[in-house]
C-alpha cells in the first residue's frame, strides 16, 4: 500500500509542539502547534526567540542549573515539566523532551525539542490532590468522631457499672427488707399473739393460782419480745451505720483475745484451736466487728464440735482471685444439711441443733455486721464432716 | 354417730403457744390426747416409728410453720414421702404468726395442709375447727 503522506504537513499539525534550536538557545524553527500553544506568529519566533524566553525566573534557573547541563551530559533529557509563559503573560504546564543533534565530529548543531501541554493532566493531578486533601479531612474527621464516640461508650461503660453496683445495693437492700418481713412476721408476731393469748386467758380465769402461773408466762414471753428486739435494735444500728471509724487491725491480736474470751470453752471442749494470718495479716476493719465475728465463728466451732473426734478449728486470712480479702474460719464439727437449712442459715433465732445454748443470734449479726462494711459470707458444710465459713471482708483492697 | 375423740400431735418449737394451744383444747375436751413435739424433725420420727400402730398415730396435727431443724414445710415434705405408708387420714393444720400473703399463697397449694391458722389462737377458730372435723376425717 502506498499513502502519500506530506510529512511536512504532518510535522507542521503533528499533536505536540516541536522546535528546533541552536546551542545558545536560539530557536531557529519550530511546528504550527508550538506557535498555537504560545500564541506567537512565526515571525516572532524564528531566530528571535530563545527558550529560556517561554520561561519564568524560576523556570530560567531550573533550566540553567538542570536541564542545560543533563541535557549536555547524555544528550538527550525527557518529561522535564515547565511552565510556558503564553505571549500574553499567562502560564501552561508542559513537558519538554529533548535530544542534541551532532556532526560526525561530535559538536552540537542543534537540540529539537517536544513540548507536551499538560494542562488537562495538572488540572486533574490538582484536583485528585484537592480530593486527597478531602479525604484527610474526612479521615481526620471520622478519628475525632470515633474518638468522641469511643468516650461516650466508655462513659457509658462506667454509667453501666455504677447502675450495676446501684443495683447491688438494692438487691442487698431488699434481701435485708425481707429479712426483716420475716423476723417481723415471726420472731415479733409469734412473742405478741402469745400475749394476747395469754390476756385472754388472764381475764377469763377467776383463779388466782391459775392467774398466777398465766403471769409467769406472760413475763417469760415478755423476755423473749425484749430480746428480740434489743437484737434487732443493734443489727439497724449496725445497718445504719455506714461511717463507722475502721480501726487499724492484726488479725493476730484479735485472735488472741477471742482465745482468752472462750479460754474456758476451749478448754472444756479440748478442741485444737489454730491460726495463719501470714498471708494477709493486717487490715483496716471496725474492731468491734472484727472481734464480734471471731467471737461468734469461734464458739460456733466449739459449740457445735463432733462428740466423735478432737475438734480442729482453724481461722485464716486469704486473697482470692478478685484480689478481695478473704477470712476463713474451718472446722471438723457437726456440719449443717445446707440442702434443708441452706436458707435459714443466718436468719434471726434459727438454730439447727438440739444443743441448750442455741440461740440462733450469732450467725445474723455475724452476716448484718460483714454486710454493713460491703463484705459477704457463705458457707459449706457437709454433715458429720464440718463446717467452713467464707467472708470476704473487703473487696478491691 | 358417736366417734372416738381424735388424737393430736402439736408440733411448735414455741413453748408458750403449746401451752395456751393445750389449755384451749383441753378447756373444751375436744381431744383423747395430745402429744407434743418441739420441732417437725422429731413429730417425723415418732411417725416413722409408729407408722404401723394405728392407735399411736394422731388424727390432727397442729403444725407451726417456723421451727429450728425442720420447719412444718419441711415437715410436709418429709411427710409427703412417708405418708402412703401410714394407714390413717391425718388432718394437718398450720399455725403461723406469719400474714405475710406469700406465706398464706404458699399453704394453700400445698394438698396435705388442710387448714392455714394465724396466731394468736381465736377461740372461735379453734371451736369452728372441731366442729367441722367430723367432715375432714
Amino acid at each position: 500500500m502506498n499513502y502519500n503522506v506530506d510529512y511536512k504537513e504532518l510535522y507542521s499539525n503533528f499533536p505536540s509542539g516541536y522546535f528546533c534550536s541552536l546551542p545558545d538557545g536560539t530557536i531557529v524553527d519550530s511546528n504550527k502547534r508550538f506557535l498555537d500553544l504560545t500564541n506567537y506568529t512565526r515571525e516572532e519566533v524564528i531566530g528571535k526567540k530563545k527558550i529560556t524566553d517561554f520561561l519564568s525566573l524560576g523556570g530560567k534557573i531550573y533550566f540553567e542549573n538542570v536541564y542545560s547541563p543533563a541535557l549536555k551530559l547524555k544528550g538527550t533529557i525527557e518529561e522535564i515539566n515547565f511552565n510556558f509563559l503564553k505571549k500574553e503573560g499567562t502560564k501552561f504546564p508542559v513537558l519538554i523532551n529533548s535530544v542534541e543533534v551532532k556532526d560526525k565530529n561530535g559538536i552540537h548543531l542543534f537540540t529539537q525539542s517536544a513540548v507536551f501541554n499538560i494542562s488537562q493532566r495538572k488540572k486533574y493531578e490538582h484536583e485528585l490532590l484537592i480530593a486527597k486533601r478531602k479525604a484527610n479531612d474526612l479521615s481526620n474527621e471520622l478519628k475525632d468522631v470515633n474518638e468522641e464516640l469511643l468516650s461516650r461508650a466508655k462513659l457509658i461503660l462506667e454509667q453501666k457499672l455504677k447502675l450495676e453496683e446501684f443495683n447491688q445495693h438494692l438487691e442487698n437492700k431488699n434481701t435485708q427488707l425481707s429479712g426483716f418481713a420475716h423476723i417481723a412476721s415471726h420472731n415479733l408476731r409469734a412473742p405478741v399473739s402469745n400475749l394476747v393469748a395469754l390476756k385472754d386467758f388472764y381475764k377469763e380465769s377467776t383463779d388466782l393460782g391459775d392467774k398466777a402461773i398465766l403471769f409467769s408466762k406472760v413475763e417469760v414471753v415478755i423476755g423473749h419480745l425484749n430480746e428480740t428486739l434489743n437484737e434487732l435494735i443493734e443489727s439497724v444500728k449496725i445497718q445504719g451505720n455506714k461511717d463507722i471509724t475502721h480501726d487499724p487491725i492484726i488479725f493476730d491480736s484479735v485472735f488472741e483475745k477471742t482465745l482468752e474470751i472462750l479460754d474456758n470453752q476451749i478448754l472444756d471442749s479440748k478442741a485444737v484451736v489454730t491460726s495463719n494470718f501470714s498471708e494477709y495479716s493486717k487490715i483496716e476493719y471496725p474492731k468491734l466487728y472484727m472481734e464480734s465475728i471471731m467471737l461468734n465463728l469461734l464458739s460456733n466451732s466449739i459449740r457445735y464440735s463432733s462428740p466423735d473426734r478432737i475438734a480442729k478449728i482453724h481461722f485464716c486470712t486469704e486473697i482470692n482471685n478478685n484480689n478481695e480479702v478473704m477470712f476463713i474460719a474451718k472446722d471438723n464439727g457437726l456440719g449443717i444439711d445446707l440442702q434443708k437449712h441452706g436458707h435459714k442459715l443466718f436468719g434471726l433465732n434459727n438454730t439447727f441443733h438440739r444443743h441448750p445454748d442455741s440461740k440462733g443470734v450469732g450467725l445474723f449479726m455475724t452476716k448484718t455486721q460483714i454486710e454493713a462494711i460491703g463484705g459477704s459470707i457463705t458457707v459449706e458444710s457437709e454433715v458429720d464432716k464440718g463446717t467452713t465459713f467464707k467472708i470476704i471482708l473487703k473487696k478491691n483492697i | 354417730m358417736i366417734r372416738k375423740r381424735p388424737l393430736l400431735a402439736i408440733v411448735d418449737d414455741d413453748k408458750i403457744f403449746q401451752f395456751t394451744l393445750t389449755r384451749v383444747i383441753n378447756y373444751n375436751k375436744q381431744v383423747e390426747r395430745i402429744i407434743n413435739f418441739s420441732d417437725g424433725e422429731k413429730a417425723i420420727q415418732y411417725l416413722t416409728d409408729n407408722k404401723v400402730t394405728n392407735e399411736n398415730i394422731p388424727d390432727i396435727i397442729f403444725l407451726d410453720s417456723n421451727m429450728p431443724i425442720l420447719d412444718g414445710w419441711q415437715f410436709i415434705e418429709e411427710y409427703k414421702s412417708i405418708k402412703t405408708e401410714i394407714k390413717k387420714k391425718i388432718v394437718i393444720v398450720m399455725w403461723s404468726s406469719s400474714i405475710n400473703p406469700i406465706d398464706t399463697e404458699r399453704a394453700s397449694k400445698i394438698s396435705e395442709i388442710s387448714n392455714y391458722l394465724i396466731k394468736p389462737i381465736k377461740l372461735e377458730e379453734v371451736k369452728i375447727f372441731f366442729d367441722d372435723l367430723e367432715t375432714l376425717l
